[in-house]
């Protein structure tokens, strides 16, 4: 490792000609250098750390002004070559827990950075139990590439942290040393979540660090599982917690994750309520009142979707028929939104509460059936003319023909 | 015999040719005749009277084939955005009490600007530029 | 009584042409004699088009904030509206798809040749008159194909040498599709082009009358029929037929309105003009994008323009024609000109 750096430093200083009077011998010797000797410098060069002229000699100490590798890869000058794990932590924190440096760059910058690290398992592990597997700092946000979270170049980007974890959480060999299992990106990668992130590409989309933490990362407790959901979710929340499951975190069920799962999230269908393959008869058997709720709530919910189905065909054979359905159009968005409120008002698992609420969508799927009807049978009207139009002109025209031959006769 | 049976076809063409022309004609009268409700004009949607907001209230109404919502900000000023909401697609209110827009759905809120304050949506709605030309206001979508 | 009015009017004016047609003229009978018909369904379809223009115009608005509007009141406010509308649009593609049968008929029976070469050609520039309406009248309602069809229309006319991009000028009223193409399309489509049409087809009609039905060559004849009343009423049998089948269609299939105009969305997937535009939107579409220097365009332009040209100077071509001889050449190349449109149509359509 060291006759590395030093063969490195001995190329960065000897190019001393000619160069960009800002450029630092260490720059000038390592952009000369080939593969990983280079990189650092190339990697450095988009880097947030460059633009605002934090250079290598800032992090790796050393004197960025020496002519001479030796020099500058002096001891004497605090060169410490590359950073273990620990020293990377330190570092960084030196300017990144120091509020007022970095308010000198970014008035809003956050400073709490480090001290959520040290709670996270990734910082319990690497600084208290000198754990070196763990991730660091540069773990994530790249040791020389590091960028704004919000550039899409960046590592922690939305669109590419899932990826950035998976760099140890997606292997399952370290993962399983840590009693983690490591299908939990694959898992993401399944779900509701995923797909609105990587199909839909909206970047609010939970992704792990949204549910996880960021900097203090462990996985949420089991009491506060639906309180990370409900950040979002919160119509959800609010439900549940009127709910008769409200006591769950009591007896140590895991909220939202008994029925939705957790990495794995798929997008939720009346079939969890079904009475064969429903998510309640994960706990309750056909013997108790749940169960009837379940089977009620059932019903509501496919009554509603099977006649929103119906109502959206009878709007769209209408309007292949040609005629305008517009008006029914947007009523079918107020059954919809009415429908999406059902579907919600589930998490009070009251069926008389769900069927309060889905009375609404059936007011609104009643009207519009009903207009639906009148434009079909205008079409059977009109129908209807033209036949006794044509039949009227058919007639005129075999009575054209008898008269032709009778003429020429 | 010849002779009367062309007079038979003779008559019966000249009543089904009146019967022809009367088919034609009657769709075109029809036609001709004005409608009592006249039509709804131009690209901008007039979608309230001046008259018929108070401050801190709002109104739904129709967008082309969508729902919009216009706003009388507390301030009374107008504003109006799509009433689309950004996550589900369901149609969003404006509450008074909050003084911003709501989704009813999963309790996605929305500023008077369109921005998204809380809740799921991902994104914020789209604005739409207000103006009142004598007693009513009209909403178009914005010109880029 | 009649023959009061009669002799007054004669006293006046010379009526001898109009005596003629009444009573003289008549139509040679052969067993190709029913493909005389298709004109007269031409211009039934064409008579239908100015009753209904009228009738749409009295409701429609040319601007481009109240174009879609209006058309979306015609056919759902004003009564029987849908149907005019429908009509309207149906009998556009019936009158020309008539035309081109009506075309290949006289082709084939070589009614071009001596002394009809001038019918040839006014028949000729009906045809693309008729076509000048079907392209400036599917942008009026404004909706979004149209929208997007026009801009790719009117784009290709950039190529021509030299003017090029003066023509796109005129043609949009400006450097893109907006309202001002919507004005200028409406004045063209309702003053311009009818002006026109109305004197070629006096003049197409008047040949015909001056002229005569030609009688194909070495085609034995049975007989002459009397165009009044005999041929005429045939005629009449004919029309009533295509007003059936028109009426059905547009009950049955109802011109869609589309979506009105959104000028901030992207253009939908799929844009395709009217089908008889399909053949020269292939050709150009075959195109490289150059070749040997010359825009690939300008080489497709140029060779619909030489194609058109051929068509219209088919009676100046067929010399063994005008000396009444069989031409089976011509015959060949009118069979694969028909079976070559046929077949790029409706690979353009499905493609």
């Amino acid at each position: 490792m060291k006759t590395r750096t030093i063969l490195i430093l001995i190329a960065l200083i000897s190019f001393g000609l000619g160069v960009h009077a800002d450029e630092t011998s260490c720059e000038i010797c390592h952009s000369k250098l080939k593969g990983r000797l280079s990189q650092p410098v190339t990697q450095w060069k988009n880097s947030i750390h460059q633009q605002n002229d934090i250079n290598c000699a800032n992090c790796h100490g050393g004197d960025p002004s020496a002519k001479n590798m030796k020099a500058a890869h002096s001891r004497s000058k605090g060169w410490i070559g590359k950073p273990g794990p620990i020293q990377i932590v330190k570092l960084c924190g030196t300017c990144h827990a120091n509020e007022s440096f970095m308010k000198k760059y970014d008035p809003n910058s956050r400073t709490d950075q480090l001290k959520n690290y040290m709670t996270s398992n990734h910082g319990i592990n690497i600084m208290k139990k000198k754990d070196g597997r763990a991730a660091t700092c540069a773990s994530c946000h790249g040791a020389h590439d590091v960028l704004k979270a919000m550039n899409p170049r960046s590592h922690v980007y939305p669109e590419n942290v899932v990826d950035t974890c998976a760099k140890c959480h997606g292997d399952k060999k370290l993962m399983a040393q840590f009693d983690i299992s490591g299908n939990e990106v694959a898992d993401y990668k399944s779900s509701v979540h995923a797909t609105a992130l990587y199909k839909k590409h909206d970047l609010s989309a939970p992704t792990c660090n949204d549910c996880h933490g960021n900097h203090g990362a462990a996985p949420p407790g089991a009491a506060s599982v639906e309180k990370v959901c409900g950040t979002c979710h919160v119509m959800n929340q609010k439900l549940f917690d009127e709910s008769p499951h409200k006591e769950w975190d009591e007896i140590g069920l895991r909220g939202c994750v008994e029925c939705h799962s957790n990495h794995a999230i798929k997008p939720p269908t009346a079939a969890m309520l079904s009475t064969d393959k429903g998510v309640c008869l994960n706990c309750h058997d056909s013997t108790e009142p749940a169960f009837k709720t379940m089977e009620a709530m059932y019903k509501t919910l496919t009554g509603l979707e099977t006649k929103l189905m119906e109502t959206r065909e009878m709007v769209n054979n209408a309007a292949e028929k040609g005629m305008l359905m517009d008006d029914a159009m947007l009523k079918l968005q107020d059954a919809k939104t009415a429908y999406i409120k059902s579907r919600t008002a589930t998490h009070k698992f009251s069926s008389d509460y769900l069927d309060h609420i889905a009375k609404a969508a059936l007011v609104d799927v009643t009207n519009i059936q009903k207009l639906a009807k009148e434009r079909l049978m205008e079409v059977t009207k009109r129908r209807t003319s033209f036949y006794w139009f044509g039949g009227l002109f058919f007639i005129l025209l075999i009575l054209l023909g008898l008269k032709i031959r009778s003429m020429e006769k | 015999m010849d002779s009367s049976r062309r007079k038979f076809l003779n008559g019966l063409l000249g009543i089904f040719s009146l019967g022809g022309v009367a088919a034609v004609l009657s769709p075109l009268v029809h036609y001709l005749t004005p409608v009592k409700k006249q039509e709804t004009a131009v690209s901008s949607v007039a979608a309230a009277k001046t008259n018929e907001l108070t401050p801190n209230t709002a109104k739904l109404f129709k967008f082309g084939s969508k729902p919009g919502i216009l706003i009388m900000t507390p301030g009374g000023d107008y504003r109006a955005f799509s009433a689309v909401c950004t996550h589900l697609g369901c149609t969003v209110q404006y509450s008074s009490a909050e003084r911003h827009i709501w989704c009813a759905c999963h309790n996605g809120h929305y500023d008077l600007n369109g921005n998204v304050i809380s809740g799921p949506p991902p994104r914020p709605l789209e604005e739409y530029v207000c103006f009142v030309k004598g007693q009513e206001v009209y909403v178009k979508r914005r010109e880029a | 009584m009649l023959k009061k009015i009669n002799a007054w009017v004669e006293e006046r004016l010379d009526l001898s042409t109009l005596r003629h047609l009444t009573l003289e003229k008549t139509v040679p009978k052969h067993r190709y004699t029913p493909l005389h018909l298709f004109g007269g369904v031409a211009l039934f379809f064409f008579t239908v088009q100015i009753v209904t223009g009228i009738l749409l115009l009295l409701y429609y608005k040319p601007t481009a904030g109240e174009a879609f509007k209006s058309v979306e009141f015609i056919v759902t406010q004003v009564p029987y509206g849908w149907l005019i509308r429908s009509i309207h649009s149906w009998s556009a593609n019936l009158m020309i798809l008539a035309i081109f049968i009506h075309m290949f008929a006289k082709y084939f029976l070589k009614a071009y040749r001596k002394p009809r070469e001038l019918t040839w050609v006014s028949g000729f520039i009906l045809l693309v008159l008729a076509m000048g309406f079907g392209f400036t009248g599917y942008l009026l309602p404004w909706n979004e194909l149209a929208f997007f069809a026009t801009g790719v229309g009117t784009e290709s006319v950039a190529a021509t040498p030299v003017i090029g991009h003066w023509l796109l000028l005129i043609l949009r009223g400006g450097e893109n599709v907006t309202g001002a193409t919507l004005s200028r399309f409406f004045a063209i489509h309702v003053t311009v082009l009818p002006l026109v049409i109305i004197g070629i087809l006096s003049i197409h009609l008047l040949l015909i009358q001056a002229q005569g039905m030609s009688k194909p060559i070495g085609i034995k004849e049975k007989g002459e029929i009397p165009f009044v009343p005999n041929f005429m009423l045939r005629d009449l049998m004919m029309w009533l037929g295509a007003l059936i089948v028109l009426v059905g269609l547009a009950t049955f299939f109802p011109w869609e309105l589309g979506h009105a105009v959104d000028t901030f969305a992207s253009a939908p997937a799929g844009i395709k003009p009217e089908w008889y535009f399909l053949s020269m939107y292939q050709t150009l579409k075959w195109m490289p994008p150059f070749f040997i220097g010359i825009s690939g365009e300008l080489i497709g332009i140029t060779l619909i323009s030489i194609a058109g040209a051929l068509v219209l100077l088919v009676p100046f071509l067929d010399r063994k024609a005008s000396r009444e001889e069989k031409s089976p050449w011509f015959t060949i190349i009118g069979v694969l000109a028909i079976i070559f449109l046929i077949a790029i149509t409706i690979y353009a359509r499905f493609s």
